[in-house]
């Protein structure tokens, strides 16, 4: 009797149970909301919030693409040549193609460019003159400590700038901290360019392979190196911030932070060749081409090579690719390649400006800068490593066999650099300090 | 009345001199004394202490012999050959009166890569010149024409401007001076140099002081020229300011080392206008 009424009360509990969970799906897949649909939406809602650097992380991109065509113009400041005018003006050419909206390059020089800004912040000006400002890192700094740099993460942001390494955009500018304030748009690079039918076919070429075979190689070839005045041109400080890394270690300054008395204290002190660092570069001055007289810049250090006056020499890919072009330097004469451990790479690139009147457009434009198929125009045209991987496959090939690219570049192969590294970094403080110390301890020496 | 309303009139003038010369002048005075938003406003001699400790006294005293040099080879060279058109009168000048005018109307920058492009280790001229003496014996290596630590570059590209200031500057003077007296002294037996000694000399020295001044003036603070054609050291005083400026942001050596440039620059103008007046008023008489 008692066993009969257990099993009922069970078969109650079952039904009710049964019943309850019947009710529960039915009330679920009433009010479940629906499955989002796969399509795009026909249209984007429109936001009525303003869009600065506290609001510029709510917004969608397809509603800043919105805005940045309801603003419809884009201004942006470029330093360089003429050249540079032309890449640029072609890259706006193709912003305006694709999105409709007006693309305006200038071309002026970065200091002013950088004091304009400043100016407009003293004055209060809300809205200047320039949207996006191509910057190296000195004027970067310039821009960021006198406030004149948007304040907004522009990688968090912007979805292409998500492509360029993190470190790269972080630390690229001479390892002077960005916190994504910068977006680079360019890596160039320094390597070792050398007479490629005196010195041999790479790998059996007789030249410095190690950097600290350079002194070695420079006795063996008197008068035939050289390297440009470091406050003159870029080869010259990026070779000798090379040269720095190799006699104290790249970890020695890498993220380091600055101080006088340490960069005295390390530049002082004997290298790996025993030698304090103005020792050796005086030791190495005395076997160079007209020892105590450096070229004056970038060009004029190319001359003395395209004359057959020297030998070796380090100098930057976008100028050896420019001068083949222009037929004053004969290729079969040029040999670029990458001594250990390596030289230290700039990765130039853009900010917003903070009172930039197109912000949205200005966000559009550098999210095109980094679109595969600009990069690799850009990197064809200047002859620069592209900031986003597949653009390296988009460079054409026969801009690619041109003899002005390195031969010897990390894994030979340049999605893996890009993926495994390693990136040299330049130095800016120490940078500074080596310059202007390198005129008193060698210049006048 | 008067004195109010030519202060009126005198106004704009006034506004003009406060502030685009006073006010530059002082900004750039207060900043070498650590008054400025570049050096945090902090009072400081630590300029003028490191100016005269160091580089930039050397770099001062390098610029001052290289432009004097500079002034005294176009001052020269300019004034014989005003000379030599004012004694001679030859017919060809006037078909070619317009070439020394090419140089003052080329930009200075332009000038100097011009010049860098002669004078560089492969340069016409200087293969020429180098072969040359090397050949005569004179030499054993090459000689450096530019990028030197003489300034040699420098000197021969500030010439090839400064020449012509200094020729037009002086050749006008020259032709005011009256034919007659250059008449009666050859009559009484004065050849060319003695008349050059006695009446040219003397009756175009303003002209000649005045356009020292100002040669030397351009020369002293010029920038582009020894850029290009400079060592890596010793430098122009200008060069040193531009580093300082746009290389390593030392914003209140810059500010020194403009305040000594500024009161250099400010004797030369003086006795420019001092020996211009007194030029000026002895051709009025």
């Amino acid at each position: 009797m008692m066993g009969e009424k257990k099993t009922a009360s069970r078969y109650l509990l079952i039904a009710v149970a049964i019943i309850f969970l019947l009710v529960g799906y039915t009330l679920a897949l009433f009010l479940a909301p629906t499955a989002p649909s796969t399509a795009p939406p026909t249209t984007v809602q429109p936001t009525t919030l303003p869009l600065n650097e506290k609001t510029v992380y709510a917004f969608e991109w397809s509603q800043i693409e919105q805005l940045a065509k309801q603003e419809g113009k884009v201004v942006f400041s470029i330093f360089g040549g003429t050249h540079e005018q032309e890449v640029f003006s072609e890259v706006c050419r193709r912003f305006t193609a694709k999105y409709g909206i007006q693309c305006e390059v200038i071309l002026g020089d970065w200091y002013s460019t950088v004091q304009a800004l400043i100016a407009d912040k003293q004055a209060g000006k809300t809205a200047g003159q320039y949207d996006v400002v191509f910057l190296w890192s000195l004027p970067f700094k310039m821009a960021r400590e006198n406030g004149v740099v948007w304040d907004v993460n522009l990688r968090e942001v912007i979805p292409n700038a998500k492509k360029v390494p993190l470190l790269a955009q972080m630390f690229g500018l001479d390892m002077y901290p960005t916190d994504g304030r910068y977006v680079p748009i360019v890596w160039w690079q320094v390597v070792m360019l050398y007479r490629r039918d005196k010195l041999g076919e790479w790998p059996n070429a007789d030249v410095p392979k190690r950097l600290d075979q350079l002194l070695d190689w420079v006795k063996k070839y008197p008068g035939r190196f050289t390297y440009c005045d470091p406050n003159k041109g870029g080869s010259g400080h990026t070779f000798l911030m090379a040269l720095m890394y190799s006699e104290y270690t790249y970890e020695a300054f890498s993220f380091a932070g600055y101080s006088e008395e340490r960069a005295r204290a390390i530049l002082y002190s004997p290298g790996k060749s025993g030698k304090n660092f103005w020792d050796y570069l005086n030791e190495l001055e005395k076997y160079m081409y007209q020892p105590g007289n450096y070229p004056q810049g970038n060009i004029a250090a190319i001359q003395l090579f395209e004359a057959g006056e020297v030998w070796l020499l380090p100098m930057w890919i976008d100028t050896v690719l420019s001068e083949i072009n222009e037929g004053r330097l004969k290729p079969e004469w040029v040999g670029m390649y990458i001594p250990e451990p390596g030289m230290p790479e700039p990765w130039d690139g853009v900010i917003v400006a903070f009172n930039a009147p197109h912000k949205a457009a200005a966000l559009l434009f550098i999210n095109f800068l980094l679109e595969d198929d600009v990069q690799a125009f850009i990197a064809a045209q200047e002859g620069t490593f592209p900031v986003v991987p597949a653009a390296w496959d988009l460079v054409p090939s026969e801009v690619k066999k041109n003899p002005a690219w390195p031969v010897n570049i990390p894994y030979g192969d340049f999605k893996a650099w890009f993926r495994y590294g390693p990136f040299y970094f330049r130095h800016a403080e120490y940078m500074n300090y080596m310059m202007q110390k390198w005129i008193d301890e060698v210049a006048k020496k | 009345m008067n004195t109010r309303s030519s202060y009126l009139y005198l106004l704009p003038i006034w506004i003009y001199l406060a502030t685009m010369v006073v006010s530059p002048l002082l900004i750039v005075f207060l900043g070498s004394l650590g008054l400025s938003p570049y050096t945090g406003y902090k009072f400081t001699l630590e300029g003028y202490a490191q100016f005269f400790a160091g580089k930039y006294v050397e770099a001062l005293v390098f610029t001052f012999w290289n432009s004097s040099l500079a002034t005294i080879v176009a001052v020269l060279s300019g004034y014989f050959f005003a000379l030599y058109l004012v004694i001679n009168k030859p017919s060809w000048w006037n078909k070619l009166s317009f070439i020394p005018l090419i140089a003052i109307y080329t930009p200075y920058l332009i000038a100097a890569f011009m010049w860098w492009t002669l004078l560089w280790p492969r340069g016409y001229i200087s293969l020429t010149l180098n072969s040359l003496l090397l050949n005569l014996g004179l030499i054993q290596t090459p000689l450096y024409l530019v990028n030197d630590p003489y300034g040699i570059g420098i000197i021969l590209g500030k010439v090839w401007y400064t020449f012509t200031l200094t020729f037009l500057l002086t050749y006008g003077p020259l032709q005011l001076i009256n034919p007659e007296i250059i008449e009666a002294a050859r009559m009484l037996g004065a050849n060319t140099r003695v008349i050059i000694r006695r009446i040219y000399l003397p009756l175009s020295r303003y002209a000649l002081l005045a356009s020292s001044s100002l040669v030397f003036l351009d020369n002293f603070t010029g920038v582009s020229v020894p850029l290009v054609l400079g060592a890596a050291w010793p430098q122009y005083l200008s060069v040193l300011i531009l580093n300082d400026v746009t290389l390593f942001f030392n914003y209140i050596m810059a500010y020194t080392s403009g305040v000594i440039y500024i009161i250099i620059a400010v004797l030369s103008g003086y006795m420019f206008f001092r020996y211009t007046k007194k030029a000026i008023s002895y051709h009025v008489r």
